[in-house]
């Protein structure tokens, strides 16, 4: 992994056309502007589990297993 | 209006019942429009949150009081705000699982809805939640 310091409002770029800004600092928390073309998605990492579990959610039981499982009997 | 969905075949909705989600469902960006059905003989446990502009898409829900009332988490403003400033109903998005025990509800990012206004959102807490939860630990039915 390449580490860099960078301070409030110093950038980095990656490629010709993604930059990456600090824009605040408070204790813990670093507040980052990223502009990047539209079609490169940015995501912060703990959200990739949550489209992962929606998508499974959406392809997921059938009415007919949840029946099954718990309906009322 | 008559909308199709994926497991209730062709069914009619009151408009007045369409959620808006200005806040998408993560990776599912491209669609605003859902509705909550409930199945009478299910039970408000479960829900589907169903698309009305596709058909084929559709999300099985859990209700949080499965989780007990300890499941409070934390929603910051911006999703707040997507909804109109509060919510009044939430939902789990859950994966079911023939086997019982393996389902799983995601308590990190909950459905949130103003029922008045009709938004909805899918809220990344700031809590430390599991993103999938088992929803019956060590249980072989329910």
């Amino acid at each position: 992994m390449l580490v860099l310091s960078r301070k409030v409002e110093e950038s980095i770029l990656i490629g010709d056309n993604i930059e990456i800004k600090i824009l605040d600092v408070t204790g813990d928390k670093v507040q980052i502007g990223i502009t990047a073309p539209k079609e490169v998605t940015v995501l912060r990492s703990e959200l990739k589990e949550t489209i992962e579990e929606n998508k499974s959610s959406a392809t997921g039981a059938s009415k007919d297993l949840l029946q099954e499982l718990f309906g009322k009997k | 209006m008559i909308i199709k969905t994926r497991d209730f075949g062709e069914i009619e909705i009151d408009e007045k019942e369409i959620v808006t989600f200005k806040c998408p469902i993560l990776g599912f960006d491209d669609f605003k429009e859902f509705i909550v059905l409930i199945d009478e003989s299910i039970g408000e446990n479960f829900a589907w949150l169903q698309s009305v502009e596709e058909s084929e898409l559709c999300f099985t829900l859990a209700n949080p009081k499965l989780i007990g009332d300890d499941y409070k988490p934390h929603i910051n403003d911006d999703y707040m705000n997507a909804v109109g400033g509060s919510y009044d109903e939430m939902w789990l998005i859950d994966v079911i699982s023939e086997k019982v025990s393996d389902s799983k509800v995601n308590l990190k990012s909950p459905i949130i809805i103003n029922t008045k206004e009709k938004l909805g959102a899918q809220a990344i807490s700031e809590s430390p939640l599991p993103i999938r939860y088992q929803l019956f630990a060590g249980k072989e039915s329910v």
